[in-house]
């Protein structure tokens, strides 16, 4: 045959290339660049690096914070930074990029978006309401929105959001399947006129920005410790949270699966005895999971891997600040690829709306 | 004597260079452009493929019967491994030949539409420029020289990822 492959295939040889690879290639032609620079090519390319389960692990030990690559026999190396990132407060990742909060120590409070493979971070700044402070949290007033592609933030329409008594978990949070997922409940008063939480599950589609309430089955309800910890297991949503018995406390970990705006399974993953608290923070390759364990002293935790298959925990020998661990899968994608690195992408504004009183930094909308 | 491939309808394929071959309907219908053609019912006897030679053809034909063979991931949800290992392996021998037949082979399956024949070769290619400098690799494609970045082009683009170029 003569000619060429056509530009659209060469494309999909690209595609296949490590992200190293990828972003050499746009000095290869114009075409090349201007289609790798593309929204769509960077959507088609995330990919996990091939027989390798390496996480990213994040925490903090006094004023320090440490980010490295947690392999799988969970040896150690330092990802690169060009950023301090001991104040920092990671969120959640999604398509190879993890998202921080900074702040509020100043003004304006920033998210903060990083893809550790190919180098790029970039921030934006979140209007901070000095009112905010003086309210109650979880008052569904507004939403702001932020897209790497508008480099805006914009407001919800107030129809998307989910009922105004209802309040958000934003402790934890997971996102399966185009959704975000949040623990979430409401006060109700009882005919005594005692008031109790009726706990749900709250969803955020990164599709069609509507929020919607998930009722838990009453089987599941029973048993489920409240309010519980969100996380996932690939394509599982996970809730987890200790028991307390008179003397231990037992780890629950439940394993949930969504269908069409239910919860249309659940099925008890773990019960671990324990006498010390602890809390999910991930699962290595096996799917056994990582666990924070509570030293008696309290503010310190050490990481830990409990092994299902003999019932025995594995300490890491890690150390960090109570509740400061994160951990995310490593993949590689070409996301922040056309920003610059350490650019800022949206302008300090101050939307000029009456009662504004709850900003949301928990969406990472990524493609 | 087989009865089930005696009996099976049979396709004829006609290279650039003239030469044809005769396969079984089902091997031809591992592409997609040939299904849809059948489909159609505007498939002659004999079908030209006046861009492709009978060097790539015959290998891409190589291809389409052992795929045919082998059980389809979906038609069972437990395929005994081996099988999965064999074709593996076989996809492995079969891209192990030079880079203009690999292209060649490429373009076919692109024009014949074979999903996992587009997808094996563009794996290969992808392998075997990994470790190659964007010269090389404008080389080894044939990049056209008109559509090159300009030299203050080509150092802003490198420049924005200079790490990646040490």
């Amino acid at each position: 045959m003569s000619d060429n492959i056509p530009v659209e295939v060469q494309i999909d040889i690209v595609r296949r290339l490590p992200v190293k690879r990828i972003l050499q290639c746009r000095s290869v032609s114009k075409s090349w660049k201007a289609r790798i620079d593309t929204l769509h090519f960077t959507a088609r390319c995330v990919v996990s690096p091939a027989n390798s389960s390496t996480l990213v692990l994040c925490y903090r030990q006094g004023f320090k914070g440490y980010i490295s690559f947690l392999h799988d026999d969970f040896s150690r190396t330092e990802v690169p930074t060009n950023f301090s990132y001991s104040d920092l407060k990671p969120i959640g990742y999604s398509h190879g990029v993890l998202g921080f909060s900074y702040g509020p120590i100043v003004p304006d409070y920033m998210g903060f978006f990083w893809n550790p493979p190919i180098r790029r971070s970039c921030g934006t700044f979140v209007a901070y309401l000095h009112n905010m402070k003086n309210m109650k949290s979880g008052c569904w007033h507004l939403v702001l929105l932020f897209t790497f592609s508008s480099r805006e933030w914009n407001p919800l329409q107030t129809e998307f959001l989910p009922r105004q008594s209802i309040r958000l978990k934003k402790a934890s949070q997971c996102v399966v399947g185009g959704h975000i997922f949040w623990c979430g409940y409401e006060r109700l008063y009882g005919d005594d006129g005692s008031t109790f939480k009726s706990y749900m599950m709250v969803s955020f589609s990164l599709v069609t920005y509507h929020f919607q309430e998930l009722e838990i089955p009453a089987e599941l309800l029973v048993n489920l410790p409240l309010p519980f910890q969100v996380s996932n297991l690939r394509d599982n949503i996970v809730v987890s949270r200790n028991i307390n018995r008179d003397d231990h406390f037992v780890f629950c970990i439940w394993l949930l699966t969504v269908v069409g705006g239910t919860i249309a399974s659940f099925q008890c993953m773990l019960n671990i005895p324990t006498p010390c608290q602890l809390k999910l923070i991930g699962f290595d390759g096996n799917n056994d999971p990582i666990l924070e364990f509570q030293n008696p002293e309290g503010w310190v935790t050490t990481l830990g891997v409990y092994k299902i298959a003999s019932g025995t925990f594995h300490n890491l020998g890690i150390e960090g600040d109570a509740g400061s661990f994160f951990i995310s899968p490593y993949c590689e994608s070409i996301i922040l690829q056309t920003h610059v690195d350490r650019s800022r992408l949206s302008k300090v504004s101050r939307p000029s709306f009456s009662n504004l009183v709850e900003l949301e930094l928990t969406v990472i909308d990524s493609t | 004597m087989s009865t089930s491939s005696s009996s099976s309808k049979k396709i004829v394929l006609k290279s650039a260079d003239n030469e044809t071959f005769e396969i079984d309907e089902i091997v031809a219908l591992e592409s997609q452009a040939i299904k849809n053609m059948i489909e159609d019912e505007c498939a002659d006897n004999v079908i030209p493929l006046g861009n492709i030679d009978s060097k790539t053809l015959s290998k891409i034909i190589e291809y389409c019967k052992k795929h045919a063979e082998s059980p389809k991931k979906d038609d069972n949800a437990d395929i005994d491994e081996k099988a999965v290992e064999d074709l593996k392996s076989f996809d492995a021998e079969f891209a192990k030949v030079d880079m203009p037949l690999i292209q060649d082979i490429l373009m076919a399956a692109n024009f014949l539409n074979i999903d996992n024949l587009i997808g094996l070769m563009c794996r290969t290619i992808a392998d075997r420029i990994k470790g190659k400098t964007p010269e090389e690799i404008r080389k080894i494609l044939n990049i056209n020289k008109n559509d090159l970045l300009s030299p203050e082009q080509e150092a802003k683009a490198r420049e924005e990822n200079s790490w990646a170029f040490d």
